[in-house]
């Protein structure tokens, strides 16, 4: 062997390894598509007019789907379904769980928007939920085995589990809201005048009831991935007088935070359930809360104080922020999403 | 020796290289970051936007939340590699067990307790003013042709007071009123003791009425106390028709190191039927473990397999004889799910060794999978460092 030729082996082996690092760093780099899921309505609007699914997320020039996509540097997906039908019924998880497969097969979403890479291809999938997308997702991923009572009730949920890497939900319903309690006429005249503003007693709402009997924990098991519990505790005047403990106006704690024991159980920031009291024994994890209302949790209009709870997300040196720390001074439920990937 | 040529070709080819590297850097980093085109346009990025822009940015990041690197130091932070990390070592964990398995850590996690447990709902009057009413129903469901047994009362703090009428409307989940309920305090119709201002009304539903197996039925109570303040809360309850009974006839094995509970059913109608059941030890003291599966079945006798995975139960080390405490039958071709009474304590399993099963780890190729896929995300992220 030359000279020369051996020359040209070690710049081939070099360019080999520079590649190898590039490539390398090129996957490390790679972003999950966010897929956006909204919450309960009052018509089916957001399943007939995607552009109504998409406004959803926004508030005059806020946009939650730009500040969780680092305005739009990662690629995102916007399901619209049908927000009157229960959580389980065809219409809300069933099209939830078809969309999802969609998004991930690279399919266009109704703006046309399309992950930027398919599952196949080694793509990554979080969810992002806000409110009814709590218990949908829920019924979905705790039904995705053969072994589930509701495998594939009416959608793919096995191929939803498989795909998804996790799941964040704001002010997530997962045990019901005392908010649709007072709408099916719960509590005080006061109490379901106000809930009546908020959203009427249809099926949908009857099945988001902090009862027992509707809970999605009684019809699924733990979640196949996990679900990552942000919301808010800034209250609704009037709204959140009819609520237990701490609230953001709708949504109370213990169902933000998929607590265990009862839906109504009043708890605050400071000792709201850990991740070992949730409504599964596995597959719920606190991340924060922040001072948000119910609406300002999925149109980031309030970027706000964000504060620690037990066993959440931030660390204070090398330890767990103590609860009910203030963590950030002005974020809101989206951005927390941009620093979490 | 090289000619002078030879040099010239290998300063033209490392030149040539490196433009190749640059041109193969940046098509990777917008292979692996940027969208597709959407029919959206993009908009000028918020300001506020801006303050949460990805940790890959960097010292960047810490500048635009206002902080220097030095002010932020005792500020809060996320971890390193964001949430990649945490969700691959959880998922990494679960693999160790199928999931239709998983092991129990206390008596407080069995699952089929816990969604059975009634919790009453209370309501105030306007400005949290006392009496405050109290309904709930005697369980979460009831299976046909069993009653449905709902309570109420009225208190002034811990104290429960006498009404003057307690009314309720039940409806379906579809909003049908289908029955009105005089409430009684009389110790009889289904009241367990006379003037304990614990009021009491039964329920019988109709299948009927919804022609489902299952359907919830909302219990909107209206209550009068004697000093004639009004007061509502609203419980609900589910009332089931199944279409398959436990017969009572159980048997175990161990079967490829793991413990197998077969438990006979009797179906009346085919359909799909899900049974899950918990282990614990002899004594009924410790929780072990919890198994499920589900099945369609025709009509006639069935053997249901529940597959207790052999690593949990040598993990736990607790030798057999074991017993099958809570066992819940379903009838699930349809929502709501047809809920069977609980049966309880029903089986002792054989005095198997717990070093007799697998110390195999499941392995679940989705979600360690899932976890290989999470944690390349997160490979570069480092512990963001964010305050203010």
């Amino acid at each position: 062997m030359t000279l020369e030729i051996r020359r040209d082996a070690r710049r081939t082996a070099l360019l080999a390894t520079c590649l190898l690092v590039l490539l390398t760093a090129g996957t490390a780099a790679a972003q999950p598509c966010l897929i956006f899921i909204h919450g309960k309505q009052t018509n089916t609007n957001t399943l007939t007019n995607w552009q109504a699914a998409r406004d959803y997320w926004k508030s005059g020039s806020r946009d939650a789907v730009a500040a969780a996509t680092k305005n739009f540097a990662t690629s995102y997906y916007v399901i619209g379904y049908n927000g009157t039908d229960t959580y389980w019924g065809a219409g809300a998880a069933g099209e939830v769980a078809n969309e999802i497969v969609n998004a991930t097969n690279g399919g266009p979403d109704g703006g046309g928007n399309r992950c930027a890479r398919t599952y196949a291809q080694g793509g990554t999938f979080w969810v992002i939920g806000h409110s009814m997308a709590g218990p949908i997702m829920d019924f979905i991923l705790g039904n995705n085995d053969a072994s589930d009572p509701n495998f594939n009730f009416n959608g793919p949920y096995d191929t939803v589990a498989a795909r998804l890497s996790l799941v964040v939900t704001f002010g997530g319903a997962h045990r019901g809201s005392q908010g649709a309690d007072a709408a099916c006429g719960q509590g005080n005249i006061f109490c379901s005048f106000l809930a009546q503003f908020i959203q009427s007693c249809d099926t949908a709402t009857y099945w988001l009831r902090s009862a027992d009997d509707v809970q999605v924990r009684g019809f699924s098991n733990a979640p196949a991935k996990n679900i990552y519990l942000t919301g808010g505790y800034e209250a609704i005047f009037g709204a959140s007088a009819c609520l237990s403990g701490e609230d953001d106006g709708i949504v109370q704690h213990a169902s933000q935070y998929a607590c265990n024991g009862s839906a109504g159980t009043g708890y605050n920031n400071s000792n709201v359930c850990n991740n070992s009291s949730k409504q599964e024994s596995s597959g719920f994890r606190n991340l924060d809360v922040g001072h948000e209302n119910h609406d300002d949790e999925r149109n980031d209009a309030d970027r706000d104080t964000r504060r620690a709870i037990p066993t959440g997300i931030w660390n204070c040196g090398a330890s767990p922020c103590a609860p009910d720390t203030v963590v950030q001074s002005a974020m809101s439920c989206a951005q927390l999403v941009a620093v979490l990937y | 020796m090289s000619t002078p040529s030879a040099s010239r070709r290998a300063r033209l080819l490392a030149a040539l290289g490196v433009l190749v590297l640059f041109l193969l850097l940046a098509f990777l980093r917008r292979g692996s970051s940027d969208v597709v085109p959407t029919a959206e346009p993009e908009r000028p990025v918020p300001a506020a936007a801006a303050t949460t822009a990805g940790p890959t940015s960097g010292p960047g990041l810490t500048m635009a939340l206002g902080l220097t690197a030095a002010a932020t130091r005792q500020h809060p932070t996320l971890p390193q590699g964001g949430l990649a990390h945490a969700a691959a070592d959880d998922y990494r964990r679960r693999a160790r067990y199928p999931r239709s398995s998983s092991p129990l850590a206390t008596i407080e996690d069995d699952p089929i307790v816990r969604e059975r447990v009634v919790n009453p709902v209370r309501s105030r009057g306007p400005g949290n003013e006392e009496p405050s009413l109290t309904v709930y129903p005697a369980r979460v469901g009831f299976e046909s042709p069993e009653p449905a047994v709902v309570h109420a009362f009225l208190s002034m703090g811990d104290d429960r007071i006498e009404a003057s009428s307690m009314r309720a409307t039940v409806t379906t989940d579809q909003l049908e009123p289908v029955g009105e309920l005089e409430y009684r305090d009389d110790g009889t119709g289904g009241d367990a003791a006379a003037d304990d201002h614990v009021y009491t009304a039964v329920f019988q539903p109709s299948q009927d009425a919804t022609a489902r197996p299952a359907t919830s039925y909302m219990v909107r109570v209206v209550a009068t106390s004697r000093g004639d303040e009004e007061r509502i809360a609203v419980t609900s309850f589910l009332y089931s028709f199944p279409d398959a009974q436990l017969t009572g006839a159980y048997r175990d094995a161990v079967v490829d190191g793991s413990l197998q509970v077969q438990a006979e059913v009797s179906v009346t109608a085919a359909g799909r039927f899900h049974l899950e059941a918990t282990l614990y030890d002899a004594a009924g003291e410790r929780a072990l473990a919890w198994a499920q599966t589900a099945l369609e079945l025709p009509e006639g006798r069935h053997w249901m397999t529940l597959p207790y995975y052999g690593l949990i139960l040598r993990e736990r080390g607790v030798d057999g004889p074991y017993l099958v405490r809570h066992v819940a039958l379903s009838t699930v071709s349809a929502m709501p799910n047809a809920k069977n009474r609980l049966a309880d304590s029903v089986h002792v399993t054989a005095a198997y060794a717990a070093q007799r099963f697998t110390d195999a780890s499941y392995d679940d190729p989705e979600l360690l999978d899932a976890a290989d896929r999470v944690e390349r995300d997160g490979a570069d992220l480092g512990g963001l460092e964010a305050g203010g």
